[in-house]
């Protein structure tokens, strides 16, 4: 399982088992994804067909000023209600009257990467529209250490042609041996780019090394373990699939790599528990065994003992 | 292995053999105590003059002798900051389980890795060689466990990269 998954699988299947299998029954689930994002779904008893989902994503505002509140009317078109409070939007959808319902699914469990992914969108059309230029930089504060930068940027050989995005994140761990960890994995993304063919750019710069586009408005954050930066051409985006495919990895990319860091840590440990096991064998074989004379048998299994 | 290192072993081996040289021993200051030595320190005849074996600067070796214990302790190579950060998490993994490793102590010595404390009753259950053995295979171990994992994991996140940069290029 290299891939981490888009949506959250309890949410698939408490969705899932309304919208395809008819279940109908009330339930009130709570789900805590990574990335501060938090959904509930409530279905009240009496009312079993109607599914409200509420879902909290941090920096609600930001992202709904800059493509979220478009998605939400143009994907989620008739599903808005009014969310509970701790939740800034929420949907809701009648499972006997839903015309098309693994699609209907798709949508409402996609609701992180549709939210998220909505600033990165309009970027991206941007690009493809030959527009970039005037696509204003932007700045996600996701986590309080953590923060996303989108921005357009010139071709270097020629300041007036704006062909890239530039999407950057700033990535942080607390812990000493996780952000040495994290090092050695943001400097082969750097590494394999150049192997992979048509792969994005990807620079990794450590914290006192800001990249250029960022580096007056990151002053503050010392301490972070470094900065990535994805550069997107419009070869990336040229199609509805591919743009789609680019949007699904940059918003997935901060746990895919938080996933592939635990794993590694795990790996580790693994091999240190073989190891001391194999090591408390050799310091057993040390020990000496009963140092008494050894019980002798006959063939027949009758005992002897020598009298001296 | 390099060539240099097979001679730093033997060295340690011999003298480890030399100095597992033990006695019962009771303290001299309290009733019916007995307690090594080489961590009371209590008094300067007891104990041996230490010796360190260095390989390089990094990893040595100190053998402190005494008349009912000896200490051993290893420093081990950490020639960057990973190898740092994983030699830091084995040992501490080994010393949490040091009542499973009865040779083993908490803590090392000041400026070293890992320490190992072999008391007179410990002589007296274990074959004295099979010990020296076991000292030696745990240190040619712990620095190729250590490098072996060190590129496990440029490995994996090597092929974690690729894996996720394929994707924007198919």
């Amino acid at each position: 399982m290299l891939r981490v998954e888009l949506h959250s699988s309890i949410l698939e299947e408490a969705l899932g088992s309304r919208l395809l299998d008819g279940k109908r029954e009330p339930c009130e689930l709570s789900v805590s994804d990574f990335d501060d994002c938090q959904f509930k779904l409530v279905v009240l008893p009496q009312q079993e067909n109607i599914l409200t989902l509420h879902v909290h994503v941090p920096c609600y505002d930001l992202l709904s000023a800059n493509g979220a509140a478009d998605v939400i009317d143009d994907v989620y078109a008739g599903m808005k209600t009014t969310p509970e409070t701790g939740y800034q939007v929420a949907f809701s959808v009648n499972a006997n009257e839903v015309s098309n319902p693994d699609e209907t699914l798709a949508r409402l469990i996609h609701v992180k990467r549709n939210l998220v992914g909505a600033p990165l969108m309009k970027a991206f059309n941007a690009l493809k529209s030959g527009t970039a230029k005037s696509f204003e930089p932007l700045e996600i504060p996701w986590r309080q250490t953590e923060s996303i930068f989108v921005q357009s940027g010139p071709d270097p050989a020629n300041p007036l042609n704006y062909d890239r995005i530039t999407v950057i994140f700033s990535i942080d761990f607390p812990e000493e041996s996780d952000r040495a960890y994290c090092r050695i994995f943001l400097q082969q993304f750097q590494e394999c780019q150049r192997k992979v063919n048509n792969a994005p750019p990807v620079v990794f710069s450590e914290h006192n090394n800001a990249p250029m586009e960022i580096r007056d408005k990151v002053a503050a954050s010392s301490g972070i373990v470094g900065f990535v930066s994805l550069t997107i051409f419009a070869s990336h985006v040229k199609t509805p699939e591919k743009l789609a495919k680019t949007v699904d990895l940059i918003v997935s990319f901060r746990n895919y790599l938080h996933f592939h860091i635990k794993a590694a840590k795990t790996n580790l440990h693994m091999r240190m528990r073989r190891k001391v096991d194999t090591w408390k064998q050799i310091l057993n074989r040390a020990i000496q065994t009963s140092s008494g004379p050894k019980e002798m048998k006959t063939v027949t299994g009758k005992t002897f003992t020598r009298k001296t | 292995m390099s060539a240099t290192y097979q001679p730093y072993l033997k060295c340690v081996r011999s003298t480890l053999t030399a100095a597992l040289c033990l006695r019962n021993f009771p303290s001299q200051v309290v009733e019916r105590h007995n307690k090594p030595e080489v961590e009371v320190r209590g008094s300067k005849e007891l104990l041996l003059n230490p010796i360190t074996i260095a390989r390089t600067e990094q990893e040595k070796c100190l053998i402190e002798g005494s008349v009912n214990s000896v200490r051993v302790s290893f420093a081990i190579k950490q020639a960057d900051e990973i190898e740092r950060i994983l030699c830091h998490k084995f040992t501490r993994f080994l010393m949490q389980r040091s009542d499973q490793f009865v040779i083993m102590r908490r803590k090392p010595a000041d400026g070293y890795s890992i320490s190992f404390l072999i008391t007179h009753t410990h002589l007296e259950k274990m074959w004295k060689a099979k010990l020296v053995d076991f000292i030696i295979t745990f240190m040619e171990d712990i620095n190729k466990e250590i490098s072996a994992m060190r590129i496990a994991l440029n490995a994996r996140a090597r092929i974690v990269a690729e894996e996720f940069l394929k994707d924007f290029a198919a």
